[in-house]
């Protein structure tokens, strides 16, 4: 096979040659090049190897369709299954083969060729299962190595980045239809966006010879003049190298655009962009795809569609052979053929299935001026040859065989329209007995298919078609439109989708889905075992199912199927098509949501001085949170938490709280709104007063819990957990809202709106007394759960006389532009009283050391306030709450709930794990009973020893007796099963 | 007042502002009361901003109002709103120090936002003099089109975060 | 990701709301009074028929606000939306293309291709 340079291409710049490497070895290209045009220009036609059979494999097409050039691109960072007919080479770009090992033409895996009659379809659901113990060890690790195309990637940071359009009208497609449209929106008042996935507009104009003139202006004439007119249009936005992959609904498209066409991708720069665009109204011009005849060996290198070898030439500027055989059932050809005549390049024969009274007379023509040999009413029957095609054999209708000697074979079964974004979109297909292929036929959203993507192959027809669809819209019209063609007004075809071959050997095949190696009698297999569904069908050969969706042989599928089944091509229907059209990388659709930003972070006001003094942080939610804070470089974690717990309770310690949810409840029925959010009663409450207070669901269980202050009857502040915070202010006002719509309450967020710090200690209220002078702390004047409204310098604050840790504590809110110094301030006069600053974890330690729970960690929304022993917080006369009716259901009236107790050691030297089962007995026979679980666990320095919080089945009577904690690491050890509080069991410390 | 970037057409700052939340119903009576401190009248129509120097009052839901003061200059803000949450069937909240603002302007600024947030900036969709709540980087925003300039609030503990998005944005 | 048309902020992505399960699921008015069967029905069932379907949105990422909508769920066509207060429509209202239960769309479920 020889190629040749065609240098009237004009897009690809023949002065400015480039180096490119392919399997090691270096060749040369020109600018514009892809990977597949620069190595047709070198005579490399054989670049990987099939997926199943390893057999040789050459370029079959020229773009996103392709099936089997797929490569990989090394001097970037390894992306598997890259398209050479898309991917524009650089200087020093390094393309690798797949699929091969260890070399593209010694390929150990070429035995699978010779083992191919054993892995037909279906094989994968047949094969492996025996013995059973192989799996694991012998055959995944295999199958594992042999999977997939490529290689994985090298790990890569990119920079790609997303754009939402928002436009009145969005076309898919640039070439010839989309112009035309376009040419009607020019001036008018709709914003326009076009997107096409080539770095020029034009289409078939630029792929093909087809058109020569329109409107009687040569075809390229007419294209520069129209774009220029285009530009002019402000309302016209297009974006080029750009494809679009979804069609979502409601009239959403997905597109990816290459930003580093024909360069090499630098890690700071962006090389994606993900176009997500919104219209009112889509129009989908994108063309349709050519489509393969079966036949014996249809898969040798040198085999090639007929329009993508026009492409080479025309767009690409190289003839991939100058005296190739073509082979065709329709009409499209006769370009092809006249291009060729045209450089003067004689093709060897023309081969075409239909009878000779029906040829085109300018087909007749340009074969008889040229004396090319015709065959008509004839069949490739199949090609020879072991890496590439060197003889093809022609039966005739007689069922006589002619060989002929050549390298390359042109074929075309025939054009669909490319139908995949149509039916994303949802709407549905109709077979067009006249063309043989499927179209679009009854849309479901706002769209549009104008040209051959809606089956309009009638020349004559276009405009007119256009202007129908279009008319809604109330732009100028096109009228008839005058196109000077080189190929016929009409597309006319015959159908054919295999051809017999003649030897009947095991090994040779005709092939229907490259990609995945089936074969087409890989589909009459499938159906004889009894799957005659196309969806269970391509399941059991995989046909269609690789990167290419099976764009070129789909249909020629379901034609053969609809042969063997004996029914209508619409009875047998397509599979679905699924998006994307085409692969997506995963930086592409993350966008900038990754490293830094993967996830938004929040930070309180005083956050600086958090990392300034020590402090690890611990994700709550979005949230950064102190967890611990070293006191020293080489503290560790469990030291730490140790020296704070012991400290606040010796001393005084101060936790950042801002986290915390909470929320303004303000209105006229503020009160009677907040009696049925909670299970307590708050009418009797003075104002100015706190109270712990519980909030379930309807079901009766835990939600949330925290505390209400009081201010008036008309006004409150709930806490609320930090995690929680979101939840309840949707809960409070999904019901405010939907429910109790006459209650006149409203409630905001507060949480950003103070600074909480949560003061507790033996110390705290002399440290207190230091730095608010004016403010009386005894006993008396400010006892436990109270509040009141202060200043501090300028700025209000509030203090709340509260603790989660069982020690003397306060509460302090203070707006963020105070926090600081306020902060600083308590360190200040706290340092001689032993103020240290404690973390989340030391938190949750003094709080399970009171029995305090935490929703969330103890409760798992499917715990009641019974089962907490929380049965003093409801309400005792309130008629109802949210959550109330279903405390008196049977399953939470039962009286083997699991209920919350503490778990003690016996030997205290034996450490309590959260989420360790509690066992009745050490009598291991199964079914061993699970009474529950530990809920939260800590080894308290103030006890000396570690301890539980625990839920189990009938826990209050088991209080005082001993069990058992199934502990995963040996022997179970004893426990003792107690009320849970463990320290200061009388409350004496926090009441001080 | 901190100059964030300026680059490309377009020119991110971020502010210091003063901001009340109102929730209510509407009323003559709560009218002349806001009236009467910021000198400037409630919007009736949902999403309309009412903009009067550098107070600007917006309506963002048929019983919330935000009134915001783009230079920080109103004085006894805190004495104000206790006297509006005398009336017992209102709730008036400062919201001045718990929120980011930020100030994005310039031909491009438009360009940027897409890139980071799906909402519909067309002038037929967000007119000039309107307010929105949506999404921007995943964060819960609202945006007011004050003609040549967008004011976009956040919570404050988002706003490292805002700040950081809206830079790489106009860089890449 | 659909565009659903909040009643006070106009239309908006999908991605701005949380939905919010079945509409007009009314809170009995005297819990007490009711059986354990029609409390469990109040808390626990909701319908999931394939059509015409009832339900409510909250616009979360946006004014904060709950709305009603009428669904198609075998197209995911949102036919109507309404406010909470407003009352709700019947089915004759609009046009419905299929009848609930069952029954396969003409076109818009997803489910095939190729026009029946």
């Amino acid at each position: 096979m020889q190629s040749k340079d065609n240098k009237n291409s004009s897009f690809i710049l023949f002065h400015q040659s480039i180096n490119f490497f392919f399997d090691g070895v270096k060749y040369k290209g020109f600018k514009g090049d892809t990977i597949a045009s620069a190595l047709i220009r070198n005579n490399i036609n054989f670049v990987g190897r099939s997926f199943k059979y390893h057999r040789p494999r050459g370029i079959y097409t020229c773009g996103i369709e392709e099936p089997n050039a797929l490569v990989q691109i090394i001097s970037e960072y390894g992306e598997p299954n890259t398209r050479a007919t898309i991917k524009e080479i650089y200087e020093g770009m390094e393309v690798e083969s797949q699929n091969r090992w260890p070399s593209l033409d010694y390929d150990f895996g070429s035995i699978n060729s010779l083992l191919s009659p054993l892995f037909t379809a279906g094989f994968y659901n047949k094969t492996f299962m025996r013995p059973r113990g192989f799996w694991k060890k012998v055959y995944e690790p295999i199958i594992r190595k042999a999977a997939g195309l490529g290689k994985p990637p090298q790990p890569y940071r990119t920079k790609s980045t997303h754009f939402h359009h928002h436009v009145d009208v969005a076309i898919v497609g640039g070439g010839l239809s989309a112009l035309l449209a376009l040419k009607s929106f020019i001036g008018s008042e709709y914003q326009v966006l076009l997107i096409e996935k080539d770095s020029n507009l034009g289409g078939i104009l630029n792929n093909s010879n087809k058109i020569s003139k329109i409107f009687g202006k040569e075809s390229s004439l007419w294209l520069k003049e129209t774009l220029e007119e285009i530009s002019t249009s402000s309302n016209i936005k297009i974006l080029t190298n750009t494809l679009v992959t979804n069609y979502n609904y409601i009239n959403h498209l997905i597109a990816i655009e290459d930003l580093v066409v024909g360069t090499k991708p630098l890690e700071n720069i962006p090389d994606q962009v993900l176009h997500k665009i919104r219209a009112d109204q889509v129009i989908l011009a994108n063309g349709h795809i050519e489509r393969l005849i079966s036949f014996r060996n249809n898969d040798l290198p040198g085999v090639m569609l007929a329009s993508s070898f026009e492409k080479y030439i025309e767009r690409y500027g190289v003839i991939p052979d100058v005296n190739p055989v073509i082979f065709s059932n329709n009409s499209s050809t006769l370009s092809l053929l006249k291009t060729l005549v045209d450089l003067s390049c004689k093709p060897q024969a023309y081969i075409d299935s239909r009878p000779g009274n029906k040829l085109e007379k300018d087909l007749l023509n340009v074969i008889h001026e040229n004396n090319i040999p015709l065959f008509t009413n004839a069949k490739i029957e199949g090609c020879q040859g072991k890496k590439k095609i060197e003889e093809v054999s022609v039966r005739d209708s007689k069922g006589n065989i002619t060989k002929i000697k050549t390298n390359k074979l042109c074929i075309s079964g025939g054009l669909n329209p490319d139908v995949h974004l149509f039916t994303q979109s949802k709407g549905v297909l109709i077979w067009d007995d006249q063309y043989l292929t499927f179209k679009p036929d009854t849309p479901f959203q706002n769209t549009i298919v104008i040209g051959s993507a809606g089956g309009i192959f009638n020349y004559g027809d276009l405009g007119k078609d256009i202007d129908k669809k279009l008319k809604f819209l109330n732009l100028k019209q096109l009228g008839k439109i005058e196109f000077d063609l080189i190929e016929s007004n009409d597309f006319f075809i015959e159908k054919l989708w295999e051809v017999k071959h003649e030897k009947k050997s095991p090994w040779s095949k005709s092939f229907i889905d490259l990609q995945n190696d089936v074969t087409t009698n890989d589909l009459r297999q499938g159906i004889k075992e009894g799957f005659d569904r196309i969806e269970h069908l391509k399941r059991f050969t995989t046909n269609s199912m690789g990167t290419d969706q099976g764009k070129i042989s789909s249909i020629n599928a379901l034609g053969i199927v609809s042969e063997i089944l004996k029914k209508k091509i619409s009875e047998v229907g397509t599979t679905i098509y699924r998006p994307p059209y085409a692969p997506l990388s995963f930086s592409s659709i993350a966008g900038r949501n990754t490293y830094e930003f993967y996830d938004p972070e929040r930070k309180t006001p005083i956050h600086e001085w958090h990392k300034k003094n020590g402090a690890v942080f611990e994700d709550v939610g979005q949230w950064k949170r102190p967890w611990y804070f070293e006191s020293k470089p080489d503290e560790s974690f469990e030291e730490a938490v140790q020296r704070e717990s012991l400290h606040v309770r010796k001393y005084a310690g101060v936790l950042d709280g801002s986290t915390l949810g909470k929320i303004e409840i303000k209105g006229r029925d503020a009160l009677e709104f907040m009696n049925l959010i909670y299970t307590n009663s708050f009418s009797k409450m003075k104002p100015m007063t706190a109270r712990y207070a519980l909030m379930l669901k309807e079901d009766g269980m835990v939600m949330d819990d925290g505390i209400v202050s009081k201010i008036s009857n008309e006004h409150f502040i709930a806490t609320t957990t930090t995690g929680g915070a979101a939840n309840v202010l949707s809960h409070m006002e999904e019901f405010a809202q939907t429910e109790w719509p006459h209650l006149n309450v409203y409630l905001n967020s507060v949480t950003e709106q103070f600074c909480t710090f949560n003061i507790s200690g033996p110390n705290s209220r002399s440290i207190l007394k230091k730095v608010f002078k004016d403010i009386n702390f005894d006993n008396q004047n400010f006892p436990f759960m109270t509040f009141g409204n202060y200043k501090y310098i300028d700025s209000k604050i509030n203090i709340l006389r509260a603790s989660f840790t069982g020690e003397i504590g306060y509460e302090i809110y203070v707006s963020p532009s105070m926090a600081l110094a306020l902060w600083e301030d308590l360190f200040r006069f706290g340092e001689d009283h032993g103020l240290i600053a404690y973390g989340t974890e030391t938190m949750h330690l003094l709080r399970a050391e009171k029995g305090y729970i935490i929703v969330g960690q103890d409760t798992d929304g499917s715990v009641t306030p019974y089962d907490l022993g929380l049965e003093w917080m409801i309400g005792k006369n309130k008629e109802d709450f949210i959550g109330k009716r279903s405390l008196s259901r049977p399953d939470t009236i039962r009286n083997d709930r699991k209920q919350l107790v503490g778990v003690i050691p016996t030997d205290k030297k034996n450490i309590i794990e959260e989420g360790q089962h509690i066992i009745l007995s050490r009598n291991y026979k199964p079914p061993i009973k699970m009474l529950g679980h530990v809920t939260s666990s800590y080894m308290s320095p103030n006890l000396n020893h570690s301890f539980g919080m625990a839920v189990i089945q009938d826990g209050k009577k088991l209080i005082n007796s001993k069990a058992y904690i199934s502990s995963s690491k040996g022997e179970s050890f004893e426990v003792e099963i107690i009320k849970p509080i463990f320290f200061d069991k009388n409350n004496e410390r926090l009441m001080s | 007042m901190k100059e964030l970037i300026s680059s490309n057409s377009v020119d991110v700052k971020s502010l210091n502002l003063i901001q009340i939340i109102l929730r209510s119903k509407f009323s003559d009576n709560i009218n002349q009361e806001i009236n009467s401190i910021f000198k400037i009248d409630l919007p009736k129509e949902n999403l309309k901003i009412n903009i009067r120097e550098n107070i600007i009052c917006s309506k963002s839901s048929f019983d919330q109002w935000n009134i915001i003061d783009l230079l920080g200059m109103s004085k006894n803000i805190d004495t104000n709103i206790d006297k509006l949450n005398r009336n017992k069937e209102v709730l008036v909240t400062n919201f001045s120090e718990g929120q980011s603002y930020f100030e994005i302007s310039g031909e491009n600024k438009v360009k940027i936002l897409n890139k980071i947030t799906h909402f519909d900036f067309r002038k037929k969709m967000f007119p000039n003099f309107t307010s929105a709540q949506t999404l921007i980087a995943r964060v819960d925003c609202s945006i007011y089109n004050l003609e040549n300039k967008f004011l976009i609030t956040c919570n404050r503990s988002f706003g490292n975060y805002i700040e950081e998005r809206l830079i790489d944005a106009v860089k890449y | 990701m659909l565009i659903i048309n909040c009643p006070y902020c106009g239309p908006r992505d999908q991605c701005e709301f949380t939905n919010g399960g079945e509409a007009h699921v009314t809170r009995p008015k005297n819990p007490e009074n009711i059986s354990d069967q029609m409390w469990a029905e109040y808390v626990f069932f909701r319908s999931n028929p394939k059509g015409i379907y009832y339900e409510r949105w909250v616009h979360s990422h946006g004014c904060k606000k709950w709305f009603n909508s009428v669904r198609d769920t075998s197209t995911d066509e949102i036919i109507k939306v309404y406010k909470i207060i407003d009352k709700k429509p019947l089915p004759k209202e609009f046009k419905n293309k299929i009848k609930t239960p069952s029954g396969e769309p003409k076109v818009g479920s997803g489910n095939f291709t190729v026009k029946k």
